[in-house]
């Protein structure tokens, strides 16, 4: 992968990361609301429901592309560690197709299938979404899978179960957890 | 079907993601059935599996979990249960299991457990003299009651592709399972503890106890709102999950004072990757369940374990030991996207009630955490360990026993499971 072509499916996934963080704010405020408002005052807000729902297909979509780029999708990979180099490095070429022809395949029909909805969400009496609009998500999950893939990102090799920062425990938890004396001072006691 | 059946299990082989392995294979089978005219299903299916309501519950769930995590609700939890049960033989063993307990209530995610749990409790247990193998074998096998008792984005999950039980049965229905297996290990862990001398620490000191166990007050109460709040019908689940990640966010930056926009940013991203991996295994479980459903495959399942044995309780038993093969070498959620739609019907055909297979079925799926070769939460205390993994596989061999105990029970005897829902109707 040239640092171009890198720097495009960084930014990329880097965009799509903030749009579907703000999914989920957006998401959590209204559906907070509706219940706050139900628990203290007994009656429902009715625009709630169907406006928290225009989200989820962008959030659940999108989110897959993002935890594609991390290389966090689960695969049975254990077969491939063992086989030969050069089967290994084949089965990981077909990997690249396959999930180019299943970005392609969403793009295609995802297309036809949003232009073809013809659905309106009623999030009110006056507001109307046109269901083109959240069904749209299908294609562009495609388009943003594709360009990971065209960039030659590296998607299929997990990130290590722990990250470095997850084993790091200090001293001051340690005695939090009654597990240390509070007396003494002792930096970043190591958890491995 | 071969196609279906050949395209699965060849990309299963070369590494391909599963949920584009089910896509793949869906629209292999679809094609066997209809031609290119329906391939168009990947666009509507996939967007239908991602539309329901209920599914807002998962990122809000997952995001409770991160925050708690950057809380620091772990030590203050390992500091009660470490004054009370401090005394008994074994104490940092019974504390591990007991504060695997409680965050079950709280993350409903076994790996999440393990990580902040086994950083802190296996350099500890380690330093008192127990073997690294056990410290990370008890971690694994207890943390694994998050995706037992609710809230559990494993029967969120299960709720959403199969629409025979709703998620509030399912929550209901974990509780006595899950405090049977937590009881089970406990009596595993006092047994080893006996047997192997493992140390005790000084007496209970009760007023410590309580000093540990005041901080946590407003942590548990997590719990309590969404099991509470759901259960006495004030709240639908996905209100509830929203409700708790807000009240988690106040508790962050209000009360326990360790939340910084930092770690308030991480924990959003954690949970987008983390939602993108559940929801991409719901879209693609959405197209072969379209398959499996039109081939009949549900149908010959249904036939072929009653060849085997009209008796339910061996029906059940045999199902269960494929269960457990097939969690040996797949993890939990796409094991059971791939199944559920396959084995769920079958069984309630031959008269099994959904909601217990529901249970049985999360139950047995769930040791795939810990069993070998792909056990990800065993391998998790096992790295945090710092121990050969086959060492920490035969020192879980006491839990794994304790485990398929409570899975038999469970599975022959109904009740245990639908006493609950029964009761809450």
């Amino acid at each position: 992968m040239t640092p171009r072509l890198a720097r495009i499916s960084h930014a990329l996934d880097a965009a799509v990361t903030v749009f579907c963080v703000g999914c989920v704010l957006v998401m959590l405020g209204i559906s907070f609301t509706g219940s706050f408002y139900m628990f203290f005052t007994g009656d429902a807000l009715s625009w709630t429901y169907s406006l928290a729902r225009l989200f989820i297909p962008w959030l659940g979509l999108l989110s897959i592309t993002v935890a594609f780029r991390r290389g966090e999708h689960i695969a049975m990979s254990s077969l491939m560690e063992i086989v030969p180099r050069p089967i290994g490095l084949a089965a990981r070429a077909a990997n690249y197709v396959i999930v180019g022809v299943f970005a392609l395949l969403m793009i295609w029909y995802g297309t036809e299938y949003a232009m073809n909805s013809r659905d309106l969400y009623m999030v009110s009496d006056q507001i109307q979404v046109d269901a083109r609009w959240v069904a749209s998500s299908v294609p562009i999950t495609g388009i943003i899978l594709l360009v990971h893939v065209l960039c030659g990102v590296n998607l299929f090799d997990p990130p290590s179960i722990l990250d470095e920062g997850d084993l790091e425990v200090t001293h001051e938890q340690l005695v939090e957890a009654g597990l240390a004396p509070s007396g003494s001072s002792q930096k970043g006691a190591s958890g491995a | 079907m071969t196609s279906a059946i050949g395209v699965f299990i060849f990309m299963l082989l070369i590494g391909t993601p599963i949920a584009v392995v089910m896509v793949m294979s869906g629209l292999a089978g679809a094609m066997e059935l209809g031609g290119t005219n329906f391939l168009g299903i990947i666009a509507e299916r996939m967007f239908s599996g991602v539309t329901s309501y209920l599914l807002m519950a998962i990122p809000y769930f997952v995001f409770t979990a991160e925050l708690m995590n950057r809380a620091g609700l772990t030590e203050r939890l390992i500091a009660f249960n470490n004054a009370l049960l401090g005394r008994i033989r074994g104490a940092l063993s019974h504390v591990n299991i007991v504060a695997s307990l409680f965050f079950s209530g709280l993350t409903g995610a076994a790996i999440t457990d393990t990580v902040a749990l086994g950083k802190i409790l296996i350099p500890a247990m380690k330093r008192e003299g127990y073997t690294a193998e056990y410290a990370a074998a008890v971690t694994a096998c207890s943390s694994i009651l998050g995706p037992i008792i609710p809230p559990s984005i494993v029967m969120v999950v299960y709720a959403s592709i199969l629409h025979n039980v709703s998620v509030l049965q399912l929550f209901a229905a974990g509780i006595l399972p899950g405090f049977l297996m937590a009881a089970a290990l406990f009596a595993t862990s006092a047994i080893l503890a006996w047997r192997h001398n493992f140390p005790r620490h000084g007496d209970t000191n009760l007023r410590a106890a309580a000093r540990a166990f005041l901080p946590t007050v407003p942590a548990l109460l997590v719990p309590v709102i969404i099991l509470g709040g759901i259960l006495a019908g004030l709240t639908t689940v996905t209100e509830a999950s929203a409700f708790a990640a807000v009240y988690t966010i106040a508790l962050g930056i209000l009360a326990y004072r360790t939340l910084t926009l930092r770690g308030l940013w991480d924990s959003l991203v954690a949970t987008v990757q983390f939602s993108g991996v559940v929801f991409f295994l719901l879209a693609a479980s959405t197209v072969l369940g379209w398959f499996v459903t039109r081939s009949g495959i549900a149908r010959e399942a249904a036939t072929m374990i009653a060849t085997v044995s009209k008796d339910p309780i061996v029906q059940i038993m045999l199902v269960n030991a494929l269960l457990i093969v097939i969690g040996m070498v797949i993890d939990v959620l796409p094991a059971l996207v791939v199944v559920a739609p396959v084995l769920v019907p079958a069984m309630v055909q031959l008269g099994f009630d959904p909601l217990h297979f529901a249970m049985v079925m999360i139950l047995t799926l769930n040791l795939a955490n810990i069993t070998p070769p792909v056990g990800m939460t065993l391998m998790t205390a096992t790295q945090i360990a710092g121990v050969p993994y086959e060492r920490s596989i035969r020192a879980s061999v006491p839990f794994y026993i304790c485990h398929l105990i409570v899975i038999i029970i469970v599975s022959v005897w109904p009740a245990f499971v639908l006493w609950l829902p029964n009761m809450l109707k």
